[in-house]
């Protein structure tokens, strides 16, 4: 407790303050933010958003947190602990976050700023986020729910899932699936290597949907109602429509369009190997 | 949607002229006479503009993080040397003509520096044909980029790139590097597959694109690779 103490003191005076610490609480204003870098540390970080204006860090191990002017700092010791280590974090929900690991597994619930995470081997699980919502693992999954901006995910080696969020989405994939379910957007890109690509969202009149892979299923939710043109693009798959359509237009190179309604939304379909299906949300 | 396949062509080889306001006043005005009542073209205009306005955004970013800047200038001819600035220059300016080719080398260059937010205006492809349409050159015969070599610059630096991995793969654990082999050996088996393809149908928009969205895929796994092998020096 005095450490805490101390610390809290130094911040009010408004130093730069270094420590290391397995228990710290800061005192944090609005505009400030929290880097969290833990490098090749092994280590399983999970932030959840209070209503304090504080920023609380509780770690088994020794955690290294710092403040400087509105960042504050916490990162692993040095050398990195052998042991897995894990950081439960406290933050205000207005709180922007910024994460990088390597061996990191990340959980972070009800954020309501921009988050970006970042990890090589370890999962990534955001619940809410406001502003620009990013989150990257090269093996590890990425699920992002009741997020809301800017929305781009990515992992190379296992799937995405977008649920419940609305603004601009970007999801891709490498080797894995892209699920984006509940969105409320007109800018959705969906992309892939070798996996399927899932579309549930209404369709709005002003949107662009593209959803693109090569090795898998493009399967699209499309409203009753829906005023969209739509361009599907498959070498060799083949195209299905759960409800009737009329081809308007055929390509020369493996293309379909069809309007619904007005046309106004545009919808780009592709899957080089794999199969395209149209169908009502939900079914 | 109004217009259709094949009655374009006359018109989008003429888009770029339009935007660069070198077209004569008759020429100009049944241009506009045609975008006013032809979606496709319509929206190859606007495609066109989305791309030029980007790449003039693009134009002073600084490049991506670790390996690139390096890279970007030894692809260029430059002698190994300080770090510098990557460059952009395939599109930018007012006197460009548009092929689909030339958009796509740019937009996986641009990829490289801007994060692809000029791949995701590219990718943006609205209408059935008109890409293909506006890919054709002033003499008629569509080039197809992966034969014409207009990928070269985005080759030699997914050349540049695997050979620096594959210097620097001491440096990455095995799981790191096993996941990274893995989706490479899924790319290249996709970017094969295309060539293929567009051997047969060397005209094709959707492929061209396909193979540009994939060698983008490739360029970024093969930089985060480069990344990883910095940060555990």
């Amino acid at each position: 407790m005095l450490k805490i103490l101390a610390l809290h003191a130094a911040l009010t005076l408004g130093g730069a303050v270094p420590a290391l610490e397995v228990d710290t609480i800061l005192r944090v204003s609005r505009g400030s933010r929290l880097d969290l870098e833990v490098g090749v540390q092994q280590a399983r970080i999970e932030i959840r958003a209070w209503d304090r204006d504080e920023v609380s860090v509780q770690s088994a191990a020794p955690v290294r947190v710092s403040m400087t002017g509105a960042v504050v700092r916490v990162g692993s010791p040095q050398p990195p602990a052998r042991q897995r280590t894990t950081y439960e974090i406290r933050v205000p929900a207005w709180m922007p976050l910024n994460v990088n690991g390597t061996m990191a597994d990340v959980t972070i619930e009800g954020a309501g700023g921009d988050v970006s995470v970042e990890t090589v081997m370890g999962t990534i699980r955001i619940t809410g986020g406001d502003g620009r919502v990013a989150a990257k693992s090269m093996q590890g999954s990425v699920t992002i729910e009741g997020a809301r901006g800017r929305i781009e995910a990515f992992s190379a080696n296992q799937g995405v899932r977008i649920s419940d969020a609305s603004g601009q989405i970007q999801a891709e994939t490498l080797n894995g699936s892209v699920r984006l379910e509940g969105i409320e957007s007109s800018d959705v890109l969906a992309t892939s290597t070798n996996g399927n690509i899932e579309f549930d969202g209404p369709i709005r009149s002003d949107g662009r949907y593209r959803l693109t892979t090569h090795n898998g299923r493009v399967t699209v939710g499309v409203q009753e109602g829906a005023n969209a043109t739509v361009t599907v693009s498959t070498y060799n798959g083949r195209y299905t429509s759960s409800f009737p359509v009329s081809i308007t237009e055929t390509g020369p190179d493996r293309r379909y369009t069809f309007v619904i309604g007005t046309g106004s939304a545009r919808i780009e379909a592709s899957s080089f190997n794999g199969n395209i299906e149209f169908r009502r949300p939900g079914r | 949607m109004k217009g259709g396949y094949g009655m374009h062509e006359e018109w989008t080889d003429r888009l770029s002229a339009y935007l660069d306001g070198d077209l004569p006043p008759e020429t100009r005005a049944a241009v506009e006479r045609h975008l006013a009542g032809c979606d496709a073209c319509a929206a190859v205009l606007e495609e066109l503009r989305e791309v030029i306005a980007l790449a003039a955004e693009l134009g002073d970013l600084p490049p991506g993080r670790e390996l690139w800047p390096e890279i970007a200038a030894r692809v260029e001819g430059s002698p190994a040397g300080p770090v510098r600035r990557a460059t952009v220059r395939p599109i930018h300016g007012g006197r460009a003509r548009f092929r689909l080719p030339a958009l796509i080398a740019a937009s996986l260059v641009l990829a490289t520096v801007s994060g692809g937010a000029l791949w995701r205006a590219l990718s943006r492809n609205p209408g059935p044909d008109a890409p293909a349409s506006a890919a054709r050159p002033a003499t008629g015969a569509v080039r197809p980029a992966a034969d014409v070599g207009e990928f070269g610059q985005a080759s030699a630096a997914i050349a540049e790139l695997e050979r620096v991995l594959m210097e620097s793969r001491s440096r990455l654990d095995s799981e790191t590097l096993r996941v990274i082999d893995e989706n490479l050996a899924i790319i290249d088996q996709a970017i094969d597959e295309v060539r293929r393809a567009l051997a047969e149908d060397p005209g094709s928009a959707y492929l061209n694109l396909h193979l540009a969205d994939t060698m983008r895929r490739k360029l970024q796994l093969l930089r985060d690779a480069g990344a990883f092998t910095t940060q555990t020096l």
